[in-house]
């Protein structure tokens, strides 16, 4: 299973670096921060092929065609994420995998053609990059501490990115919300940022990141504090007592 | 730096946990400072890592690497950011990314270049649009800009991208990939490479209150003029 997956990313990823740089053909999909090109439609086409090839019994959930076949063995698939960095020449964006099986994500995949880095996870097996193992650092203080929090201005209700603009500059906090979610959940199980808050997001955005940060010794969690699922509609991941430092923060009272 | 990066190096720290200073930085600066000094013996410089050196009316504004928390912490947004500035004027700039192996380059009245080809700022004119970088980070910079920038942007919901090298999105910001840039927690190693970069790409550049960049200025604002004017405007 490792390797098909390993193949399939690093096929996806191949599609990508050759795309990149070259001239897109957009499509907006619900407004202009929502889009699709040639490639991303490409690398969803060969992911699925792949895997109907080989796994006929299996679903697949799609960003760009929604979820097909069955439902309690499937993938997920985000073919580019980032999309918007990489149609404007911007170097950070991945492509992604998932595979569910009754409800539990088993495998994933988060995959950076342009510097070659490879995020993977099995549940209960810990977390690789290129094959190392990796986790999260342990950061234990929100001050000055690097974390993407919020981005994506026109899709967060103003109440939700007040109050998460209000805390990064209360805490002075490094904002490093680089447009790839996915991607920034795999940082975060390697100890390169602290954590990662993200929401209003699809579920390929979070799926697979999600069990990279938690098997590298993350808490996963949607914004209210529930552990995370394969279909939470939020995402929040740090270490063990950063997480719990920042949930106080959101949630005084409690 | 390319060569230091992801190896396990000693991180120190200068102002706090933020500010971090790895063996390659200062071997950067080495590096550069010999070279420069071996060429122009009699030049000024002015760098991150050493100060000012010598103070002269020609000299070199260097940051051996901007973005050390992120190579310090193997992220690979990371770059060396030179200026020279003779007459109180800036008339080159270098800024190179060493892992995505891009250099932008500038000389004063000519066209910015990026790895030999010419490149341009965006022409995104509507600011509901903007794709926009900022520098606005912990406790660098006037607390006061920082809120009104936040606001700014909350308001006319725009899109932030925040690469931590603020030296790094401004020669993004001259090639077109972000369409604008507001920056402000910087040094004078920070930005004065990017503001001769943007110029040559087409771009407007002022200071965070709409006043002309200066190489001393700590804050920068940049993009295409029609959508400048309509940033500070909404800035003020």
């Amino acid at each position: 299973m490792e390797a098909f997956i390993k193949n399939l990313a690093k096929g996806a990823g191949a599609i990508l670096r050759e795309g990149f740089g070259k001239k897109l053909k957009i499509k907006e999909k619900n407004g202009f921060w929502d889009i699709t090109t040639q490639y991303d439609l490409a690398v969803e086409k060969f992911v699925a092929r792949k895997i109907r090839s080989r796994f006929p019994n299996h679903g697949i959930l799609g960003e760009e065609t929604g979820h097909k076949g069955d439902k309690n063995q499937f993938w997920i698939v985000d073919p580019l994420d980032g999309t918007r960095n990489f149609s404007r020449n911007i170097p950070f964006f991945c492509t992604m995998l998932a595979f569910v099986k009754h409800g539990r994500i088993e495998h994933s995949v988060v995959y950076d053609p342009i510097h070659d880095e490879y995020f993977s996870a099995s549940k209960g097996k810990g977390a690789t990059l290129n094959g190392k193992l990796i986790r999260v650092n342990s950061i234990d203080k929100i001050e000055s501490s690097l974390a993407s929090m919020v981005w994506g201005g026109n899709r967060l209700p103003p109440a939700v990115s007040r109050k998460l603009v209000r805390i990064t500059l209360d805490f002075e906090i490094w904002d490093t919300s680089l447009a790839s979610g996915g991607l920034l959940l795999a940082w975060t199980g390697a100890g390169r940022i602290d954590f990662v808050m993200n929401t209003y997001g699809a579920i390929w955005d979070y799926a697979p990141g999600a069990l990279i940060a938690e098997e590298a010794g993350a808490r996963v969690t949607d914004m209210s504090g529930k552990p995370y699922r394969w279909n939470s509609e939020s995402i929040f991941a740090a270490n063990p007592v950063l997480h719990s430092k920042v949930m106080k923060q959101l949630y005084p009272k409690k | 730096m390319r060569e230091g990066f992801g190896k396990n190096s000693k991180v120190k720290f200068k102002q706090g946990t933020w500010d971090p200073v790895t063996k390659y930085d200062l071997a950067s600066n080495k590096f550069l400072v010999e070279r420069i000094r071996k060429q122009f013996p009699r030049h000024g410089l002015l760098t991150e890592e050493s100060g000012e050196i010598k103070k002269a009316r020609s000299f070199w504004i260097i940051d051996p690497m901007d973005g050390t928390r992120s190579f310090s912490r193997g992220i690979q947004f990371f770059c060396v950011n030179i200026s020279f500035v003779h007459n109180d004027e800036i008339l080159y700039a270098a800024t190179y990314g060493p892992m995505q192996d891009e250099l932008f380059f500038a000389a004063k009245g000519k066209r910015t270049i990026l790895n030999g080809r010419v490149v341009s700022v965006s022409r995104e004119q509507n600011l509901k649009f903007a794709y926009s970088t900022q520098d606005c980070n912990g406790s660098a910079g006037r607390q006061k800009d920082r809120r009104i920038l936040k606001e700014f942007t909350l308001k006319h919901k725009i899109w932030d991208v925040n690469i931590p090298s603020g030296a790094l999105t401004l020669a993004y910001t001259s090639a077109g990939r972000f369409d604008f840039a507001a920056n402000i927690s910087g040094y004078p190693w920070d930005y004065a490479a990017g503001y001769l970069l943007i110029k040559g790409a087409g771009g407007k550049v002022s200071d965070f209150e709409g006043g002309p960049y200066h190489w001393k200025s700590k804050t920068i604002v940049a993009a295409n003029p029609v959508l400048h004017k309509k940033i500070i405007r909404g800035l003020r």
